[in-house]
């Protein structure tokens, strides 16, 4: 009986031990599983046009600083408009940004002709839908000037 | 016969945001539309998205993906001595399936006009199939997509029915051969790497057995893809050539139609009732990057602007 109890009084730090170090391994892989790493899902129109215009405006403009400072000088005259339209007639006065307006409305273009936005193509001249537009092209615009400064201060 | 319109998108891991940049100016800027689609690899992940002409989603992915979206790493050894890849491939699953489990976006892939092929090849028959929205059932589709990205040793096979299935780039990892057979007279073929002159050397020596075993990879890699473009080559020449013999035949021997045919009779033309094909590559001019399992979205968004721009290039306005 003596060698039984000395024996138990002895294992149980051990499965204690153990006990405690199972729970830290479990603890430890629980916190390493992350529970979404991909990147979100475009589902709106605007976020998708903005994605859009994104790439359109940096592809365009990469490796042409003239063309980037033209878009950086003219960006707080952009902002004061408040419609799509307005937007596109603005950009379009600077001969050399001409081209990026016609790029920027063959993406509104793209996304428009798809069955589902039949509801933004109809009211597309409202002044609601107007100001939706320009809102995710501007955010566009100035996301794509952002991602090429890494590019002008030679990162 | 039909005129059709191929996109054939290559496999090449990251380098796979090229594919996405060029894609982006010719249906966009473009406006050119596909009758099929067909993809390995990276490409396999892209096509469903031009199928379903979801490029800003298709930007999105490419430009802000980051490694451990895609793959779980295990330890090299281990994973080397013990299991069947050295990643897992559990949340690039999680990817396809979050996307394509929406059923209004997997409805849209389903009754898309614009064929999808997806290669892989079986590992116990050593057949290259492919993947189709039409003749698939949802899961098996998703399952080839994923198996079609799914590089040999660096990522786990996947099971479907009783068979394992990879990586289609193991065989064939510039599909044109899949475009020819379902009848395509232009393809517009996107190659992730450079041509051979312009492919750098390894600089470095090759010490450890899995550096030698990623090499190899590399090289069988960039083999089979030259072979799948030469061959795509010579088969639209020879029917170039096949066409000129009867123009010729026409022209300076004056030979009426029933005297060109019995010239031909006899002899068995495995061109007969083939149209001349179109074949426009865009790749780069020179290596992308080092390794293609590397997704760094500085990167990818440079490689997505180099794809625009290459394809600028290369396929002008009409």
């Amino acid at each position: 009986m003596n060698r039984q109890r000395i024996f138990i009084k002895k294992s149980i730090p051990i499965i204690l031990k153990l006990v405690i170090l199972s729970a830290f391994f479990l603890l430890f892989n629980f916190c390493s599983q992350r529970t979404d790493y991909s990147p979100k899902i475009l589902i709106g129109f605007s976020e998708r046009l903005t994605a859009l215009v994104t790439t359109t405006v940096r592809s365009n403009l990469r490796e042409n600083f003239t063309k980037q400072n033209l878009l950086r000088e003219k960006l707080p005259f952009l902002e004061k408009k408040t419609t799509f339209s307005e937007l596109m007639e603005e950009l379009k006065i600077t001969e050399h940004l001409k081209d990026i307006a016609y790029l920027i409305e063959a993406d509104l273009m793209f996304e428009l002709q798809k069955p589902e936005n039949w509801n933004w193509r109809e009211n597309y001249n409202s002044l609601e839908v107007q100001k939706e537009i320009f809102n995710a092209t501007m955010a566009g615009i100035k996301q794509a000037l952002s991602q090429l400064k890494g590019e002008r201060d030679g990162k | 016969m039909e005129n059709k319109r191929a996109l054939v998108i290559s496999g090449g891991g990251a380098k796979g945001a090229f594919a996405v940049g060029a894609i982006k100016y010719l249906m966009i800027e473009l406006g050119l539309t596909f009758d099929l689609v067909v993809g390995t690899s990276t490409g396999a992940l892209i096509a469903p998205l031009v199928v379903t002409q979801d490029i800003a989603n298709l930007i999105h992915f490419y430009e802000n993906i980051e490694d451990q979206d895609l793959l779980g790493n295990r330890p090299d050894i281990l994973a080397f001595l013990f299991s069947d890849a050295l990643n897992d491939t559990k949340p690039l699953k999680r990817l396809i399936y979050n996307f394509f489990g929406n059923r209004v976006r997997y409805e849209k892939l389903r009754k898309s006009p614009i064929e999808l092929f997806v290669t892989v090849v079986n590992m116990q028959t050593g057949m290259v199939e492919y993947g189709n929205q039409h003749t698939d059932k949802k899961s098996t589709l998703l399952q080839k997509i994923l198996a079609s990205a799914s590089i040999p040793v660096m990522m786990p096979p996947v099971k479907i029915g009783r068979y394992q299935y990879i990586d289609g780039g193991l065989k064939e990892i510039a599909p044109l051969g899949k475009a020819i057979d379902e009848g395509a007279t232009h393809i517009i073929s996107i190659i992730l790497t450079p041509e051979q002159e312009y492919r750098k050397p390894h600089q470095k020596e090759l010490k450890s057995s899995l550096e030698i075993l990623k090499r190899t990879i590399e090289l069988l890699t960039d083999e089979i893809l030259d072979n799948d473009l030469k061959i795509a080559n010579l088969y639209s020449k020879a029917i170039c050539f096949v066409d000129r013999v009867k123009k010729n035949a026409k022209e300076k021997l004056c030979l009426n139609p029933s005297e060109i045919t019995k010239l031909f009779a006899g002899i068995e033309n495995p061109f007969s009732n083939k149209k001349i094909i179109e074949i426009t590559t865009i790749r780069p001019d020179e290596e992308l990057m080092e390794s293609s399992l590397q997704f760094d979205p500085e990167k990818m968004k440079q490689m997505v602007d180099k794809g625009y721009r290459k394809a600028k290039e290369i396929v002008k306005k009409d």
